[in-house]
This record gives C-alpha cells, sequence and structure tokens, in this order.
C-alpha cells in the first residue's frame, strides 16, 4: 500500500465521525421540524374548535396535520436516535419497529378520515372525531424521551 | 348626589376590570394562533431547506410544498384581526394594502409551486422556489427586529 492511499484512509477514518454525526444531525433537525409543524398545526386547530379563533381555516389545518403525518412517518425511517439533549427518539423507536410503525400508520390512516369528514361536513362533522383522531400520546409515551 | 357618582365610578371600574382581561385574552388568542402559522411555515421551510442543501432525501417535496402552500393562506387569514402584538409591528395595519398585497402574492405563488410539484414534478417546482419564499419580503418591513 503506498504512502498516499495510507494517508487517504487515515483521513477518511479521522472524518467519518464527524460526516456521520453531521448526517445524524440532519436527521434529527429534519423530523423536529415535522414534528414542529405537527405540534403548532394541532394547537391551532384546537383554537378554533375552543373558539378562540375563527374556525375558517379548520379544513386547512386538518389537511396540513394529515400531510405531516405522512412527513412523519418517512422521517422516523433512518434509525438515529436522540439521547434527550438533541433528539427525543428513544432506541425502542427501532427495536419495536413494528409497534411504532403501526401507531405512526394509524395515526396517518384516522388523519385522512378526519380530513375526509372535515372536507365533507367541516367542524360540525370533523368536530366530534377530534379526540379519537390525534392519538399522539399513544407514541409520545412509548417513545419520546420525556422532556426535562 | 356624590354617592351616586361614587358608585357609578366603582360599578365601572369592575366592569372595566371584568372585561378588560377577557379582551386581553382574545387579543393573546389572535396573537398566539398568528405565531402557531408562522412557526408551522418556519418549520416546513426549513425541512425543504435540508432537502434542498441535499442533506436529507427529496421523496417529500411535494408533501412539503403542500404544507407551505396550505399554511401561506392560513396565515393570510390570519393577519386579517388588526390585533398589534407578538412580532408584527403596526405598520402591518397602518400599510394594510401593501402588506395584504404580499401576502396574497406569497400565497398565490407558494400555491402554484405546490401544484406544479403535484403535476409536473418536484424539479419543475424547484425552479424557481426561491421567488416563492420570499419571506424577507415582509419580514425586513413588517416584523420586529429580533
Amino acid at each position: 500500500m503506498n504512502r498516499f492511499v495510507k494517508c487517504g484512509l487515515a483521513i477518511a477514518v479521522l472524518i467519518a465521525p464527524v460526516v456521520a454525526q453531521a448526517d445524524d444531525a440532519d436527521v434529527i433537525n429534519y423530523r423536529k421540524q415535522i414534528m414542529k409543524t405537527m405540534g403548532e398545526q394541532n394547537a391551532a386547530m384546537q383554537m378554533t374548535l375552543q373558539g378562540k379563533v375563527p374556525a375558517d381555516q379548520f379544513v386547512s389545518h386538518v389537511k396540513t396535520l394529515h400531510l405531516a403525518a405522512t412527513q412523519a412517518l418517512k422521517a422516523f425511517e433512518p434509525e438515529v436516535q436522540g439521547d434527550g439533549m438533541t433528539g427525543s427518539a428513544k432506541p425502542e423507536v427501532w427495536s419495536n419497529k413494528a409497534d411504532f410503525a403501526k401507531r405512526m400508520n394509524e395515526q396517518v390512516a384516522k388523519l385522512a378520515a378526519l380530513e375526509k369528514a372535515a372536507v365533507e361536513g367541516g367542524v360540525a362533522k370533523a368536530g366530534p372525531m377530534i379526540q379519537t383522531s390525534l392519538d399522539c400520546r399513544s407514541c409520545h409515551e412509548n417513545y419520546r424521551v420525556p422532556k426535562k | 348626589m356624590y354617592r351616586r357618582l361614587l358608585t357609578s365610578l366603582v360599578f365601572a371600574g369592575l366592569t372595566v376590570g371584568t372585561v378588560a382581561p377577557a379582551f386581553a385574552a382574545e387579543a393573546q388568542d389572535t396573537i398566539d394562533y398568528r405565531q402557531r402559522i408562522m412557526k408551522t411555515l418556519d418549520a416546513q421551510v426549513a425541512a425543504l431547506g435540508q432537502i434542498l442543501s441535499g442533506a436529507t432525501p427529496d421523496d417529500q417535496v411535494v408533501s412539503h410544498l403542500e404544507v407551505i402552500a396550505l399554511a401561506a393562506a392560513q396565515s393570510a387569514k390570519s393577519f386579517e384581526p388588526k390585533v398589534e402584538g407578538g412580532e408584527s409591528l403596526p405598520v402591518v395595519w397602518t400599510k394594510w394594502d401593501d402588506f395584504s398585497a404580499k401576502m396574497k402574492d406569497f400565497e398565490a405563488k407558494t400555491r402554484a409551486a405546490a401544484d406544479t410539484a403535484k403535476a409536473q414534478g418536484k424539479d419543475a417546482a424547484l425552479s424557481n422556489i426561491l421567488d416563492a419564499l420570499r419571506c424577507k419580503d415582509c419580514h425586513d418591513v413588517y416584523r420586529k427586529k429580533m
């Protein structure tokens, strides 16, 4: 092995953890942006239901939540765990992958049904479905590092 | 007579005292709602930015563009109540025609980008995306400098 190849490999070995770390941070940041979207839109939608703001954007909030849930489904595919500081996903997301994916898929399906009801009948039809359609705790209790 | 006046003043004070917090809460609700929507836009534009920089796979582009278009329409509506506060400068409402024209432009361009992505694919939509996401046009003039 010539000296240049040895040198190149040594540099690659030294750089690899840095590059991997950057990639992991990107994966976690991306997930966070999507979860933030869900949190904000859920809160905004709840405000329309509580009569704190006009309900004319209710359907739009439901559509947004449905789309963000599908984004979240994809965002958790890379196995990158959080430590409670940089990210909040527990290792169980991937060690119990089948259960986590089932819950996420159920959430997407419930939001699809909620969106259909909202488009068809607005708050009157979709409002009563909200409580059973948004089951955030189902995942958060098992798969999210508790907030400190 | 003084007694009646005093009673009226006390009653008025009580009334104002009771009504004022309710009004303040309503104003705060309007501000909170706006902020929820602006934070949605911030999160989705950041996610799209990660994709454009190559840090994240691009398989969610169509979805991000649709959410941005929905949130842009939400934001245009959320500024209609004239409630100053949060990060909005009073000039939002004193120059309402300009502000609302910029918001409508934002809404129309993000909607066009989302529809283009659905009809022609993400590359067609992303070719002109910076023209749709001109956040600074409003932020420079209408948002408090933090």
